[in-house]
């Protein structure tokens, strides 16, 4: 079923669905699915085969992402291999155009697949669910990731050889690319610099760039775990970015307290309000896929995050046509 | 206004207890009697059963204050509040239903029960005063990607038609060896009399006992099941019960799923009244397609009632009380029910914050 709001509710799907994930994804009334593989993947044939098969089940196939050509260390450290990895991704984008699926995510970070890079220790959240907790204290006292200090003019270097590479062929092929902000966004980890922490980063990006193809996956709560550091909180990027019509996906989940330490929780029990962030998106004219991102716990939490998501949207959308009335 | 949960007795497990908060529950609502003993009778994580019912009601044993304060431990370590309890167990009140040789005694052991529900600090005691109870349902994979939820296709199937036997009440069997012969059927001025009198025994225990009794609507909500007369099959015969005894004590267990189900009457209006009398001691909260006799059961955000509106019409009321989702469809995943639960209180949880006065700006812009 189509929303009203153009806000389009996705979920992650596992790059072979089973029937049962499929009815799960329509039992929930998710619009659409994004999907996580590896560069095997990558072809247009298994990209057009499983639209396909999400459409005959009424589910949209917003992304397929590749996680050998997502934050990975070659490209993000311009390291022996970036041009092979630049003419992958060039692939990849061409595929996905001609499959018909018209965007993907992209984030510049080298060492987020190092477990202690990402997450410090194990907390719990509500109802004793196990959750990735991170303290920037701890965090400082970790070794190199990559052996030496990278710093940002590096990580600028490659994003921007990367970026100018690959956004021609995103415009020839139809596809939109969404960067996503570090996480967590702090100026540097493990001694490599990270650029996307800030809303400055985001717009020197844009600038680099340079494309109407080229926008934000605005992750809420990585923006929530940098708190004041982030120069605009995530309501007014929601509406900075989102009035440029910059906004082509959104990762709807909140954290407890911004840094120095945070512990991801369920979507209503952080201290993001998801009632404004949805409102504010709704304002904005937000058309993009909205997805849960990592739930703590199961599927069984996943389908909580849905249900709720499912009544927020109603009211928002609900909200704006008695606002349109009045007008 | 509050959110809780539902379990029932064998489900009273630490991880269950954890789930519950973990889809925002602050209150529980316990069913204590195990309606889930034929393994056969359970569909998709609802008792269905067949004409036999769900099974054998045989713990003759009374709720003793020891076994309710253990539990109430239990919920409490959990962080949770225990709100109610939902259902008398009919191997303790068929003679009261059916007004048979043992309804004196078995009085005795409900006022006794409801003594210790006080002492044991739970608020209220949910109960359906029916004869042949939650019968006459069927599952259909009807709901939202095919899931399996139950029903009824028409009046006329024999799991509603075919007269209950001796034997049994409540869709259980209390007596097996029961002649195997048809229990006679009554007027529905005979069931309000039968209530009449039970009200008028336990209401002063209940006042006493700091108790409130909280009556569910018939579900399915039909003038007839099983050859049995049901009280409460439209909206205005809720009216009948408040009219028997005005005391606070005396009120609802107001599930909005069966009453959207009923052949007449506006729900929201249905609501309004009764939100506005101050006489729901808690809300039942899912949703439906269809009216008896053709009705479904559907996720809570597909079917015919507007739950926007609902709680809407609760806030304006100022309902303080409890909302459950009594039921859900089930879902395709590794927890079938658990995930159809959580997916209703994500969805209940979203609204009743967003609809609250000073919740939303909608709000303050209407």
């Amino acid at each position: 079923m189509t929303s009203p709001s153009g806000i389009r509710i996705a979920d992650r799907m596992s790059p072979r669905p089973t029937k049962q994930e499929l009815e799960f994804f329509q039992q929930m009334g998710i619009d659409a699915a994004s999907i996580w593989t590896s560069l095997e993947d990558s072809t247009y044939q298994y990209m057009v085969d499983t639209r396909t098969l999400l459409a005959s089940h009424g589910i949209d196939l917003f992304n397929i992402g590749i996680l050998d050509l997502h934050c990975d260390p070659t490209m993000v450290l311009g390291l022996d291999g970036f041009s092979q990895k630049v003419e992958q991704y060039k692939d990849y984008l061409r595929n996905l155009g001609r499959a018909g699926i018209g965007y993907t995510t992209y984030a510049h970070m080298a060492n987020i697949k190092m477990l202690p890079y990402y997450q410090t220790a194990v907390g719990v959240t509500r109802g004793g669910i196990a959750t990735r907790e991170f303290d920037r204290e701890l965090a400082r006292e970790l070794p190199l990731s990559h052996g030496r200090q990278y710093t940002a003019d590096e990580i600028w270097a490659t994003f921007t050889a990367f970026i100018r590479e690959v956004m021609p062929v995103a415009e020839e092929a139809g596809v939109r690319i969404g960067l996503h902000p570090d996480d967590p966004p702090l100026p540097t980890l493990g001694g490599v610099a990270r650029i996307f922490g800030h809303v400055d980063g985001y717009e020197r990006a844009l600038e680099i760039a340079n494309s109407p193809n080229f926008g934000l996956c605005l992750c809420v709560g990585s923006w929530a775990e940098g708190g004041a550091d982030m120069g605009r909180d995530v309501y007014d990027m929601i509406r900075h970015f989102g009035g440029q019509g910059k906004l082509f996906k959104i990762h709807f989940r909140n954290v407890d307290a911004p840094m120095p330490r945070f512990r991801e929780t369920l979507v209503d029990d952080g201290y993001i309000d998801m009632y404004e962030v949805l409102k504010a998106l709704q304002d904005a004219g937000f058309t993009g896929a909205l997805l849960p991102d990592h739930v703590p716990g199961d599927g069984r939490n996943t389908a909580y995050t849905i249900g709720y998501m499912r009544a927020m949207r109603a009211r928002v959308v609900a909200e704006a046509q008695v606002h349109a009335e009045q007008a | 206004m509050k959110l809780g949960f539902g379990l029932y007795r064998h489900d009273l497990t630490p991880q269950n207890l954890q789930f519950a908060r973990q889809c925002g529950a602050t209150h529980l609502v316990v069913h204590l009697v195990d309606y889930f003993k034929k393994p056969e009778s359970v569909q998709h994580g609802q008792p269905v059963g067949d004409l036999d019912g769900w099974g054998v009601a045989d713990n003759r044993t009374p709720w003793s204050y020891e076994m309710l304060a253990g539990i109430r431990k239990d919920i409490e370590a959990a962080g949770l509040t225990w709100e109610a309890i939902e259902n008398f167990d009919p191997a303790h009140w068929y003679d009261i239903l059916l007004d048979g040789p043992q309804k004196a005694q078995q009085m005795e052991t409900l006022k006794r029960t409801i003594q210790n529900i006080g002492k044991a600090g739970i608020a209220t005691m949910g109960y359906n005063f029916s004869i042949a109870g939650v019968a006459g349902r069927l599952s259909r994979p009807s709901a939202r990607g095919e899931a399996e939820a139950p029903g009824m296709d028409g009046a006329e199937d024999p799991m509603i038609t075919t007269p209950m036997r001796k034997g049994m009440v409540w869709n259980m069997i209390y007596d097996p060896d029961a002649p195997d012969e048809a229990e006679p059927t009554i007027s529905h001025d005979e069931l309000w009399e039968r209530l009449a009198w039970f009200l008028q025994q336990i209401l002063p225990i209940a006042a006493e006992s700091g108790v409130h009794m909280a009556l569910h609507p018939d579900d399915p909500p039909l003038p007839m099941v099983r050859n049995q007369p049901r009280l409460v099959y439209q909206h205005h015969m809720y009216q009948r019960l408040l009219d028997l005894d005005p005391s606070p004590h005396n009120g609802l267990e107001f599930c909005i799923g069966t009453l959207a189900e009923m052949s007449e009457g506006d729900i929201y209006d249905c609501i309004d009244t009764y939100t506005a009398k101050g006489v729901i001691k808690y809300i039942h909260l899912r949703n439906v397609r269809g009216r008896v006799p053709h009705y479904h059961e559907t996720f809570i955000d597909e079917g015919d009632l507007d739950v926007e509106r609902v709680f809407e019409i609760l806030h304006k009321n100022q309902y303080d009380g409890l909302v459950i989702p009594d039921h859900a469809p089930s879902m395709a995943c590794a927890a079938p029910w658990h995930a159809g639960m959580a997916f209703a209180m994500g969805y209940l949880k979203a609204m009743l914050t967003s609809t609250a006065p000073g919740g939303s700006t909608w709000k303050r812009a209407r």
